[in-house]
């Protein structure tokens, strides 16, 4: 309960960093970061995904992050349905 | 091989689908094993086959970061994390980032960016080869005590000596323990009963300037110092240091993703490849022993010094190749090593299934 509420804030705390510094730099950003992709002849998800880019980077970077964390976790959730660890790690090398 | 090629439409180029599974698994199998991120593995692989240099780092963290879900999940579930312990080593390690930034920027400022890179590549190459010597020696030196302690162990007096002996060679963690600096913690998991804050806080911070320094994850730098610093069990460290690696590509992924230098199809597909390699990586940390880990782990970083000091060699001789080489050696040397992990894997389980029951699997078919 400890540690995963720990965890979490630190999460939590990870994110608003972030955000806060995104929303509060200073100054112009490069050129170069300010590339937009072709979207000419793409179709489905890499339309969608080059238009996000082109559109709203930061909408683009919760999209990817918020991807890998779902992916994540459910991988995780069926990993452990299927492997149940049993005994414990080597404490003694 | 062109059928399996894909679109990648925010790095604008094609890549092959099996390259980007395979690489992500053999990264995977390695870092749930080490307990690394390996992206001095990812980056250059895929630098090599054409994604630009900032996209490979960007995507190369995100899909860290999906994978450490994973292997931190497992760990968690083998009772190899020390969350108390991961939690301090973050917190003193990002402050120890922000500082070796801060030291390369002086740096650049001093030297220029062709004096600092040259710097920061021998540095890097010093660092991987001292560790990954260091350890070789001390695997080496473990291996005959053992073998020395199991000639004597009839004679106990000669047992009491070795002992002894033992201890003062491990005597550092134990030395650092005893410093009493207020406030003292403990670390359960580890089976640390009493050690100062501030001399965890010190390691950290250290790891981490080095880490910012070098401007490297620092997988590599924290699972060592754990071991031969803290005395933390090998596997302990694996799993703490992957507790460590989630949190910090979180914020690098999300950050490089803002830039626009993440490319997330890629991302995604690696992380399939490097999930199921996470699986395996990680239940290898349960079937192989402490040194075992460790003496992998030392030939695999002494390796990566090697490479980089293959890619100093590019501009000295101007030759390109060097660069590819380097690359290529990376990547043979990860292949490699996510082979003899599964193989250690499945021949420990054989072995531990065929003590268990008893009885011997070779023999069917022999009646």
């Amino acid at each position: 309960m400890f540690k995963k509420f720990f965890s979490r804030c630190l999460l939590l705390l990870c994110f608003l960093a972030t955000n806060i510094c995104y929303l509060f730099a200073e100054g112009k950003p490069a050129t170069e970061l300010n590339k937009t992709v072709k979207v000419e002849g793409l179709t489905g998800l890499n339309l969608f995904l080059a238009q996000t880019y082109n559109s709203n980077r930061l909408l683009f970077a919760v999209i990817s992050t918020g991807t890998i964390v779902i992916l994540g976790v459910i991988v995780t959730y069926i990993v452990s349905l299927f492997i149940k660890p049993a005994g414990h790690a080597h404490k003694e090398e | 091989m062109d059928i399996f090629n894909i679109y990648l439409p925010i790095a604008e180029i094609q890549f092959n689908v099996i390259l980007l599974f395979v690489l992500g698994f053999c990264v995977g199998v390695l870092g749930g094993f080490f307990g690394v991120g390996g992206g001095w593995i990812v980056t250059p692989t895929l630098n090599i086959f054409g994604f630009p240099m900032d996209y490979a780092i960007g995507t190369d963290i995100t899909y860290i970061f999906g994978t450490s879900i994973v292997s931190t999940k497992i760990h968690s579930g083998l009772g190899n994390i020390d969350w108390k312990l991961g939690i301090i080593s973050i917190v003193s390690s990002v402050i120890g980032v922000e500082v070796g930034a801060q030291f390369i920027m002086y740096l650049g400022k001093t030297y220029g960016t062709e004096g600092l890179d040259s710097i920061v590549r021998w540095s890097f190459i010093t660092l991987l080869i001292f560790l990954g010597s260091f350890m070789l020696y001390d695997y080496f030196v473990v291996q005959k005590r053992l073998s020395e302690e199991e000639r004597k162990a009839d004679d106990p007096k000669q047992t009491h000596i070795s002992r002894i002996q033992k201890k003062k060679k491990t005597a550092l963690p134990i030395r650092l323990q005893s410093i009493r600096l207020f406030p003292m913690v403990s670390f359960k998991t580890s089976g640390i009963k009493s050690v100062s804050f501030w001399i965890v806080f010190v390691i950290f911070f250290i790891a981490g300037v080095l880490q910012g320094f070098l401007g490297v994850g620092g997988g590599f730098i924290k699972m060592p110092a754990m071991i031969y610093l803290l005395g933390v069990p090998t596997v302990i460290a694996v799993g703490t240091d992957l507790f460590n690696v989630l949190i910090t590509s979180i914020y690098g992924g999300f950050t490089y993703a803002i830039k626009g230098r993440v490319e997330l199809i890629a991302a995604v597909i690696m992380f399939f490849g490097g999930a199921l390699g996470a699986i395996f990586g990680s239940t290898a940390t349960k079937y192989v022993r402490g040194y075992g880990i460790r003496l992998l782990f030392a030939i695999m970083i002494i390796v990566a010094g090697g490479s980089v000091v293959i890619k100093q060699l590019e501009k000295p001789l101007g030759m390109p190749i060097f660069n590819d080489i380097s690359g290529y050696v990376v990547v043979g040397a990860a292949m490699l090593m996510t082979s003899v992990v599964l193989w250690k894997l499945i021949s420990s389980y054989y072995k531990l299934k065929k003590s268990e029951i008893g009885f011997d699997p070779d023999s069917i078919g022999k009646h």
